[in-house]
């Protein structure tokens, strides 16, 4: 590894550190700055310090609360769902190596299309009246007038829709860990008499343990700060049945501009996804090279 | 005996077989549905008996584009993926090859920081970009949203193009250096070449998560840079629903992705995990 030519920071990192310094390092100061603050853009006379207020305010907020506990709702079902999921589909398609050319590209459909558009897929193939899944749960007496718009089945329904949009990923990540397996240990494993499941079991499972926290990781940052799906399918309804963290932190800024208490909540939100990542760098990323 | 064991196998290797094509139908099926009602009339839309044979008419593509102005928002969103992903590129090839090579003082925290950039919410990051930009008139304007795009890109880029760095020799550096190059003129003739086609994969890969955004483009767009994922919300009104057009617009959307990923196939899952696995 080279030593860099200037004792401090060097070229080649100025430009990108510059940029990132300036659209959102400065930008979470402000935001840190406006969370001590009495701020609203729609009433006159706001901008006092306040202190701790907002976050305290936060902590007595129903409908913050209630957007934690729905996605954490989301995270607890899903992640599961889609690990379970994406494992079984890579085991049976590694299992047929020749179904593999046409299978990875239809599943990788749905993870790669924007999510906006995910959302418009399932209110219209979900709506009762003329999209082809909601008139069948409804011709077999499920759900009259549509998942999407019952207050008891929206949020399974936004928890269906990310397992279907991504349940591809952890099927892909998996395929990928189990294509890429050494066969020595395998053999070795099949030499000394065990038994398919015994080997998928021993062997397979412990080495997908890396691909397995990846997933975790990245899943989990994602599915936490999920957002578009939920606002193109039921914009936090019906009632706050869908209204995850994301999508209250929308509105609290930008539907009733109360900025200070927002930013308040925006900190909260960022808190945990700030602890993710720091996992997330101290277990995935590859450490240093090791040269010289 | 062995007649049984036989069978049986067949029988789950016949049942492994039905369930991947019935998940690729589950896959497939709700997207096409919504592909081909693009290019349905709009009583075909509405038929309480889905009707999966139709006339196809190509009328919704002029009526979304051209009455509803869509067209602005789809040179919106091909004029913002292209600028995002070029000043991206550009700061952050460098910076990887330095991550990748380089000794270099608080290294760490700053290749942690970047991470943060990539993971924290979009809330947080287009919450207080409005009120920055707001004071200096980028609202509702295209380099306003090109930079909010970077504040998730520019990470991605950095993160996956190390790994890149990572895999080839740092003798290879050394020997450029020894033949007289300078360090840039090493990074520039002899290592980019090499890594040609993990910076245009990656490129791509930027392309994608751009032109997908709608949070930013929600806040920070307006009405004259917003782009197409987030102007669907236009086509919901209160005088109904324009299924045909909403349909349409879709279409445009998702199929130059569909196609870029399955060029891309082989990097996907390298590049969606920030290089973590190799894919």
């Amino acid at each position: 590894m080279r030593r860099s030519k200037w004792a401090g920071w060097n070229a080649w990192i100025l430009p990108a550190s510059i940029l990132c310094f300036i659209i959102s390092l400065i930008p979470w100061l402000i935001m840190i700055y406006n969370s001590f603050f009495n701020l609203s853009y729609t009433k006159v006379g706001t901008g006092q310090f306040v202190g701790l207020e907002n976050y305290r305010r936060a902590f007595d907020d129903p409908s913050f609360l209630t957007s934690f506990w729905i996605t954490m709702k989301i995270l607890l079902i899903a992640l599961p769902v889609e690990f379970l999921l994406g494992l079984v589909l890579a085991v049976l398609v590694s299992q047929h190596t020749r179904m593999r050319k046409f299978v990875v590209p239809v599943l990788t459909i749905p993870m790669v299309i924007a999510p906006a558009v995910v959302g418009l897929i399932w209110n219209l193939n979900l709506n009762p009246n003329f999209g082809p899944v909601g008139i069948f749960l409804r011709n077999i007496g499920l759900s009259a007038d549509g998942l999407l718009a019952n207050t008891s089945t929206a949020l399974y329904t936004i928890i269906a829709i990310d397992v279907w949009q991504w349940t591809p990923f952890m099927f892909l990540l998996f395929l990928s860990g189990l294509v890429g397996q050494p066969k020595e240990p395998l053999e070795a494993a099949q030499v000394d008499g065990a038994t398919s499941w015994q080997t998928f079991k021993r062997v397979s499972v412990p080495a997908l343990k890396p691909i397995f926290i990846v997933g975790f990781l990245l899943r989990f940052t994602d599915v936490y700060k999920l957002f578009d799906t939920i606002w193109t399918t039921t914009g936090g309804g019906p009632g706050m049945a869908t209204e995850a963290l994301s999508v209250f932190g929308y509105r609290v800024n930008f539907g009733y501009w109360h900025i200070g208490y927002g930013s308040a909540v925006v900190m909260l939100i960022f808190i945990i996804s700030y602890l993710a990542s720091l996992v997330f760098f101290h277990t995935v990323v590859p450490p240093e090279k090791k040269i010289n | 005996m062995i007649t049984t064991k036989t069978r049986y196998s067949q029988f789950i290797q016949v049942l492994g077989i039905v369930i991947i094509v019935f998940v690729c139908l589950i896959a497939l099926v709700p997207y096409l549905w919504t592909f081909l009602s693009g290019f349905k009339e709009r009583t075909d839309i509405l038929s309480t008996t889905p009707k999966l044979f139709f006339t196809p008419t190509l009328k919704n593509f002029p009526e979304v584009f051209i009455t509803n102005g869509f067209l602005l928002y789809l040179r919106n969103s091909v004029v913002t993926a292209v600028f995002a992903v070029l000043l991206c590129l550009i700061t952050g090839v460098p910076a990887a090859y330095a991550f990748s090579r380089y000794h270099i003082y608080g290294k760490k925290h700053l290749y942690f920081y970047f991470l943060t950039t990539r993971m924290c919410p979009a809330v947080a990051e287009a919450l207080p970009l409005y009120i920055l930009f707001s004071k200096f008139g980028l609202l509702g304007k295209t380099p306003g949203l090109v930079l909010a795009h970077c504040t998730f890109i520019v990470a991605f880029v950095i993160y996956v193009m190390r790994t890149f760095f990572d895999d080839i020799p740092e003798e290879l550096d050394n020997a450029a250096l020894v033949d007289g190059y300078t360090e840039w003129g090493a990074f520039w003739h002899v290592i980019v070449p090499i890594v040609k086609p993990g910076i245009a994969s990656t490129a791509l890969l930027s392309f994608i998560f751009s032109w997908n955004e709608m949070l930013f483009s929600l806040i920070l767009g307006g009405h004259s840079a917003k782009t197409l994922p987030a102007s669907f919300s236009g086509l919901i009104t209160p005088h109904g629903t324009f299924w045909g057009q909403l349909c349409a617009a879709a279409g445009v959307v998702t199929v130059p992705i569909i196609i870029l990923a399955a060029i891309l196939q082989k990097y996907l899952i390298r590049g969606l995990s920030l290089g973590a696995v190799k894919g």
